[in-house]
């Protein structure tokens, strides 16, 4: 899977957004942010081709955390990810 | 990393964050659909409802016409009502007194489009006829606040 390259992670202040300015109109009337943890992860992933291998094995390198704890934190991310239409199709 | 991501990936985004974004891109030429929250412009615009807004860069503003500006700190989306001295009033169509008197300069956007929740069909806000209705209701506050005190 990828994330899709038309969004764009914004950074203002402590909250992270995921805006498509790729087109005439931005549709802000629904934002999706992140918290700082996954806007890290969204940068990591970024245009790159992953699977959920690759979140656990990012969550476990960085984060002092169980195989367990991020095999399920990272389905629940993508899960999200995919519900929310950020990724590629 | 101190913080872990949390089982929601999802929060609460700050309106002065929220805003600066949309002034961002209002800023790159791009127009911008948002969403109204509160009663203010009821019964034109209900909460939850949607608008698009296009940059403000100065010209002739139709009077009668939605705006997005910034007041005393926060963000308003009222109507243009009239001018007085070198002030621009604006004023909900829900509020029965209240008035904003905001500099031209704060003016961040106007109006064109209006997407009502129940309705497929988008409203042309810069159109006359929406304008002058806006004013109309504006301008029948007294019979309105009257109405609304018999009624209580």
């Amino acid at each position: 899977m990828k994330l899709r390259a038309d969004l764009v992670l914004r950074t203002i202040g402590s909250d992270h957004l995921i805006v498509d300015p790729s087109q005439d109109m931005v549709d802000l009337s629904t934002v999706y942010t992140l918290n700082s943890s996954a806007a890290w992860l969204w940068e990591q992933l970024k245009d790159k081709e992953f699977d959920l291998g690759t979140v656990v094995e990012l969550l476990c390198e960085n984060y002092d955390v169980s195989g367990e704890q991020a095999q399920s934190d990272a389905e629940i991310l993508l899960q999200d990810f995919e519900k929310q239409g950020l990724l590629e199709k | 990393m101190a913080e872990y991501p949390d089982n929601s990936s999802t929060r609460i985004l700050s309106n002065a964050h929220y805003f600066a974004e949309v002034q961002h891109m209002l800023d790159e030429g791009k127009e911008v659909r948002i969403r109204i929250k509160g009663n203010s412009m009821r019964p034109f615009i209900a909460d939850g409802d949607t608008v698009l807004l296009k940059a403000y860069k100065g010209e002739v503003l139709p009077l009668g016409i939605n705006v997005l500006a910034r007041h005393q700190g926060k963000y308003v989306f009222h109507r243009y009502v009239g001018t007085k001295d070198y002030k621009i009033i604006l004023a909900g169509d829900g509020n029965l007194v209240l008035c904003e008197s905001v500099d031209r300069i704060d003016i961040m956007a106007t109006a064109i489009q209006h997407f009502p929740q129940n309705q497929s069909k988008p409203i042309d806000l810069s159109r006359g006829w929406y304008r002058l209705r806006g004013l109309a209701w504006y301008h029948i506050r007294l019979l309105r606040r009257i109405i609304a005190k018999l009624r209580r």
